[in-house]
């Protein structure tokens, strides 16, 4: 079992101070829901639980995928302790350029600007800049942030006017 | 055909990977195809002779049964009979046949056989049976072997129907066949056996020598087959025909003769007793006995009750001779079936009428290796988790209370042999056996219980309450017979249980023997929960009736109980449960002492739970406990019970064993409940199964005393400390409470609980799905959801219009959700499934047409909402994507309620809003309805209910579509009739392939009806006509295809005309064309009607003289 299961007075925290996790009873966590395994943010992408011996109490183990690297971590758990899960945030943002490998993005709600984050070193990162090339349509970008980092892990193209 | 070329294909297509490319490969394929169409008999049978390549025997083999099959009419009686008689010689003859071809072959020659035993085409049937003992009496072990494959081919044959169905034999064939096979060919080759198997009995040593015992064993195969098989009932074959699945040995009236001879019966135990060490023969030959002990039918009718006795008499004789010292390991579940089945198909009156040593014998024999049975395979269930003897003891169990319970039908000469009949079979013998389980599931001292081996998996069945479902029920029945002395030791140990665990939990001992302990007291929780309590499958609870027959019995022999001391008695037991309780023994009845003893340690349970010494609390123990309690507080609770009792009894309610009724007590219990249950979902969340037992507890209250709980002031102080939202249970629990609500009756009340309870939740759901998505929001608003599910699901026609309007609110917001959370796919299935409950549960109760109309405009918003953000995912589904179907799967669901709902509240009106809701979503699902999201079967089968549902409920809808969506769904229609999808489907297509054609046959609507769609119908026709033929035996598919037909013809009759026209010029049906066009003709003799409800019954029976007239005619391939 993992030492690093969280009390309840334990948390990360994010750039802006705000807790970037919270802590859930090991119990109501769900499959496809988020939680921190090993330090890192991951989304659980299978759950079982398993008992010691027919009287003994129940024991949660999941299998999740770590949200920005994409590697497989797992975990088991008593079922009444708290584990941490990170707040993730997703965000769109519309595409305006591509320079020397950083995004230009824009809020299409605030119109602020961004432009620290590089090109995924990935398929997204090369359908990316085809998308861009291709000049069909307004190339909207899905940026998620947890734990102080983010990432693009998404995009589409909004023909919308 | 040149046979070098034959077997060049044939080796191409056997050939390894890296020698042949896939063309290759499928050329081989296809050319065998073609040959199979295109060869001649002659050809076959000379290919049978001259070749040597395995693979091309195979498709010869096959070949020839269905050429002659498909021929049947055009070949020469003399060709039939050399087909079959060459490849059963071909198979005696031949060496080192692969098991492949000779099944091949073997097979065809038993279709040949079977095709014309009712025209005799294929010749004598006697020559085939002479020829087949001539097989198995062979010294070559070979030629023996394939004499018992060609038996067991010809049983299949004659035993099965959709084999054959695409050479057009009907069912009534086949039935026709059967019956034939039965009363000849069946019994010939019986006494085949018989003879041999006598033979063989009188020789002192068969399993010595290897041609004896080899020949033993065929022919008790043979046996076995025969004495297993499926006899024709009598009764109406089209309904009970497939439907059979007795095994039991019912021959025809035709075999009484051989019935008679009592050497029929003997044979076998004569012949056991010899082979008996030998486990291949000893199973075939206790599968025969099983057989003889489940004779039933015409020839040992129940009235007869001579033969019945005398039956018996010879069979338990030998019995008790054979098995003098018990049944052998490899016997025992033969050995207890025949137990079984004695008793359950012959009179039990045969029994009782024996002579009474040896009944005595009998009871004595059965109550000693009950006992024995019950210790071993308990110990071994147990043990080392192996059930095999464990199913045997169910079955002699099973047995044994179908004998007490039907004792009582006979009447004996003198009450002396009442008492002796009733010593040796009830008194002490069910006692023992009780006794004997209960020292097998108890650890030592008290008990011999051995270290439990863990269950493989962790679903329901490998929960001991499951799993030992199939003794406790028996034994329940048993303990009926001494509920008295069972109830005094129950309560022993109980009594006993508890105080050694107060022991441990106040450290005036070690806690070494917990573990021990906690099983235990499982045990016994299981067993008072299945005794002198149960549940009904519905689950209300009951007190056996014979307590309550205890209760009276105690109460007219004068002594009474005082009522106060029964609820003094409870109380303190909830509330002081270590207390001494002993003064109250004497002073309470026996049942209110054992249910003290239990809510005693449900009490001490919780306090040790709340005392923070969880440790010592096992959630499976805990499980246990809950399922005693809600039985025995459901059971004692219902007062409706108790009156009508009271009314034919004469004793008064206050000496029944139910629960005290004043109202101080039911809220002590209520209190001590809600406590109890909500102090575990709190704090096990995970342990799902004991939550729901938990609140299934609660639920057990309900009944009577919802209002109680409703004005209990600690259950709403106890669920302010907790945030039912986050509770894992959250679902159940939310039901569970509306449920108490609804039944409060108090309206007071229950607008307290909807202030309390359902507002707050409401608020906070809002607040969350105003805010941006985030995980910890989206995850609240998933709680949310569910517990609205929750809601939802617990509605009920009284409740469902204050439901209804709070559960609309909460949708309305869900639009909203659907698109600002339309990435994440739980809070999506969410919503879907909320929807789903809420039109399955809510809005079916709801007659206000606009409150449904506006449900059904925020759903247009939700089609709309999945279209536009989930629809996509389908495009590049894979069957292997099966769980993103689940949400689908839901949403074709959702839509399936809409349209009843309107069919039962609108009626036959013009096209409804919900039909509307349904087209629109049709659209849009047809155009992701392709072949790999039809092969998740949820999907696929609420999609075609989804078709049918529409143009059933809704027909008038049709007009409303376009062509393409209406040509889209014919095609789905004509791929869901092909039988890919099974059965259902296959039914569910043709029925809305009628209504589709009625809707446009009528005058209104037939100019709607266009070209295209017209054709579509032509098209259709010849896949409805041959489903018809092939599935005679399938009544549902059958009538369906007969009124699809029907409605086709009546649309429009040239389309059958020109189809008939093309079957006459067939070849294969060139030489019976007259016969199969008159047929037709009669057929048609009067013209279907479209809409016409009497004339299409009328025609479905005509179809009916249509198939016997053309059966085995008529080609259509």
């Amino acid at each position: 079992m993992s030492d690093d299961h969280h009390d309840d007075e334990h948390f990360h925290t994010g750039e802006s101070g705000a807790a970037a996790t919270f802590p859930k009873q090991c119990s109501a966590l769900r499959k496809n829901e988020h939680v921190m395994i090993k330090g890192r943010p991951c989304k659980i992408v299978e759950m079982s639980t398993s008992k010691t011996g027919k009287h003994g109490h129940a024991k949660v183990h999941m299998v999740a995928i770590d949200i920005f690297t994409s590697k497989k971590l797992e975990d088991i758990c008593p079922s009444t302790h708290n584990m941490d899960v990170p707040v993730v945030k997703r965000r769109e943002y519309l595409l305006m350029a591509i320079e020397d490998g950083f995004l230009s993005l824009m809020d299409p709600e605030t119109c602020d600007q961004k432009e620290d984050l590089k090109v995924p070193e990935n398929e997204i990162g090369t359908q990316i800049q085809e998308a861009l090339n291709k000049d069909e349509g307004s190339v909207l970008v899905q940026v998620v942030s947890a734990c102080g980092e983010e990432a693009v892990l998404g995009w589409k193209v909004s023909t919308k006017e | 055909m040149d046979l070098a070329t034959l077997e060049q294909y044939a080796e191409a297509l056997l050939a390894p990977p890296n020698l042949v490319s896939a063309t290759d490969r499928q050329q081989a394929t296809n050319f065998f195809e073609l040959l199979k169409r295109n060869i001649s008999l002659d050809e076959c049978l000379f290919i049978l002779r001259e070749s040597k390549n395995s693979f091309v025997l195979f498709q010869v083999g096959q070949a020839v049964g269905e050429i002659v099959l498909r021929d049947w009419s055009l070949i020469e009686p003399n060709n039939v009979q050399l087909a079959y008689k060459t490849l059963l010689e071909f198979v005696a003859t031949s060496e080192n046949l692969e098991s492949f071809v000779v099944g091949a072959c073997l097979k065809s020659a038993a279709m040949i056989v079977k095709r014309g035993i009712l025209d005799g085409k294929s010749g004598d049937q006697e020559e085939i049976y002479q020829f087949i003992h001539q097989m198995l009496t062979n010294e070559s072990a070979t030629i023996q072997a394939a004499g018992c494959l060609f038996i067991s081919a010809l049983i299949e044959q004659f035993s099965s129907a959709w084999r054959n169905s695409k050479f057009s034999i009907t069912w009534d064939f086949h039935m026709q066949a059967k019956t034939t096979f039965e009363n000849t060919g069946l019994r010939r080759l019986l006494e085949m056996s018989l003879t041999t198997l006598h033979a063989l009995s009188s020789q002192d040593d068969i399993i010595g020598h290897n041609f004896t015992r080899r020949l033993c064993d065929r022919f008790l195969e043979v046996s076995e087959n025969i004495l297993s098989w499926n006899f024709s009932s009598r009764l109406y074959r089209r309904f009970l025909g497939n439907q059979q699945s007795s095994t039991s040995f019912r021959p025809p009236v035709s075999w009484k003769d051989l019935l008679e001879n009592d050497e029929f019966f003997t044979l076998f135990f004569k012949l056991h007793a010899k082979i008996r060490h030998d486990e291949t023969l000893c199973t075939k030959s206790m599968s025969c006995l099983v057989q003889l002990a489940s004779l039933t039918g015409d020839c040992m009718p129940v009235a007869d009750q001579e033969a019945s006795v005398k039956y018996m008499r010879i069979y338990i004789s030998n019995m008790l001779e054979l098995f003098s010292q018990g049944p052998s390991g490899c016997e025992t579940n033969h050995f207890c079936t025949i137990i079984n089945r004695l008793f359950l198909y012959r009179p039990l009156t045969s029994l009782m009428r024996q002579e009474a040593p040896l009944r005595a014998q009998f009871f004595n024999f059965l109550k000693e290796y009950t006992i024995y049975l019950t210790n071993q395979a308990m110990q071994k269930a147990i043990g080392e988790a192996q059930h095999d003897d464990h199913a045997s003891l169910a079955l002699i169990y099973d047995a044994i209370v179908v004998l007490l319970r039907g004792r009582w039908r006979t009447c004996f000469d003198t009450p002396a042999e009442t008492e002796a009949v009733d010593n040796e079979l009830v008194k002490w013998p069910v006692l023992m056996i009780v006794n004997a389980f209960i020292v097998n599931v108890l650890g030592p001292p008290q008990g011999t219980r051995p270290l439990s081996q863990e269950e493989d998996g962790s679903g329901d069945d490998s929960d001991d309450r499951t799993l030992f479902a199939d003794l406790f029920t028996p034994l329940s029945a048993m303990i009926c017979y001494s509920v008295g002395e069972f109830m005094e030791v129950m309560t022993i140990n109980l009594r006993n249980s508890l105080s050694e665990f107060t022991k441990m939990a106040t450290g005036a001992s070690d806690t070494s023997r917990l573990p021990t302990w906690q099983e235990d007291q499982h045990w016994l929780m299981l067993i008072l929960a299945n005794s002198v309590v149960g549940e009904e499958v519905d689950g209300a609870c009951h007190v056996s009736g014979d307590v309550f027959d205890h209760s009276q019995k105690i109460y007219h022999s004068g002594k009474q109980f005082c009522p106060q001391k029964k609820a003094e008695f409870l109380q303190l037991c909830i509330e002081q449960p270590t207390h001494d309780r002993a003064q109250y023994v004497s002073e309470v009845d026996p049942f209110i002492t054992l249910m003290g003893e239990l809510i005693a340690w449900a009490a001490i349970e919780h306090d040790v739970f709340s005392n923070a010494s969880r440790e010592m609390i096992s959630p499976e123990l805990c499980r246990s406990t809950f399922l005693c309690l809600r039985r025995f507080l459901n059971s004692t609770s219902s007062q409706l019970n108790c009156d009508k009792w009271n009314d034919f009894q004469g004793v008064p309610a206050e000496a029944l064993p139910i629960m005290p009724q004043s109202k101080e007590f039911s809220a002590i219990l209520v209190r001590f409940v809600n406590k109890k249950v909500l102090a575990v979902l709190a704090n096990y969340g995970s342990e799902e199964r004991l939550c729901q037992d938990a609140i299934d507890c609660l639920l057990s209250l309900v009944e009577s005393y919802a209002s109680v709980i409703a004005s209990s002031a600690e259950l709403f102080e106890y669920l302010n400390t907790l945030d039912i939202a986050r509770l894992p249970n959250r679902a159940n629990l939310m039901k569970a409470l509306v449920l108490i609500g609804a039944a409060a009756n108090d309206v007071e009340l229950q607008e307290n609980m909807f202030k309390l309870i359902l507002v707050p939740l409401s608020e906070r759901f809002v607040a969350a799905a105003d805010q941006p998505s985030r995980t910890d929001i989206d995850s609240q608003i998933v709680d949310y959801l569910q517990c609205f599910d929750g809601v939802a699901r617990a509605s009920q026609i009284h409740s469902a219009p204050v439901l209804f309007k709070f559960l609309y609110s909460i949708i309305e917001k869900s639009i909203g959700l659907m698109r600002t959370r339309s990435h994440n796919e739980t809070v999506v299935s969410s919503i879907l499934q909320l929807i789903l409950d809420v039109t399955t549960k809510v809005s079916i109760y709801i007659d206000n047409a606009e409150e449904s109309n506006m449900l059904y405009s925020y759903l247009l918003e939700i089609v709309d909402c999945y279209r536009n953000d989930q629809i996509k995912r389908f495009s590049s589904f894979s069957v292997d994507d099966e769980d993103k179907a689940a949400d689908l799967a839901l949403f074709i669901e959702i839509l399936s309620n809409v349209l009843s709902k309107d069919f039962f509240t609108v009626g036959e009106d013009t096209c409804s809003t919900g039909a509307k809701v349904v087209i629109s979503s049709l659209e849009m699902l047809l155009s992701i309805m392709n072949d790999c999201v039809l092969q998740v079967p949820e999907v696929a089968l609420k999609f075609f209910r989804l078709i049918l549902y529409l143009v059933e409920f809704s027909p008038e809808s049709l007009a409303e579509m376009s062509d393409a969506l209406m040509s889209s769904l014919c095609q789905c229609i004509r791929l869901g009739m092909t039988g890919q999808f099974g059965l259902e489907i296959t039914s569910t297509s043709l029925e809305s392939l009628t209504e589709v054609v009625l809707h446009f046959g009528l005058p209104a609507n037939r100019p709607k009806c266009t070209q295209s769609l017209a054709f579509s119908f032509k098209e259709m026709l010849p896949t409805v006509f041959e489903t018809c033929l092939a599935n005679t035996c399938e009544n549902s598919i059958y009538v369906e295809s007969c009124s699809a037909l029907y409605a086709i013809i009546a649309f429009e009759r040239s389309f059958f005309d020109e189809y008939v026209n093309d079957l006459l010029s067939k070849k294969s049906n060139l030489t019976a064309r007259a016969v199969i066009e008159s047929s037709f003709c009669e057929l048609m003799e009067v013209p279907p009607e479209a809409g016409n409800r009497r004339g299409r019954v009328q025609f479905r029976n005509r179809m009916e003289r249509f198939l016997s007239k053309i059966q085995g005619l008529l080609s259509y391939h």
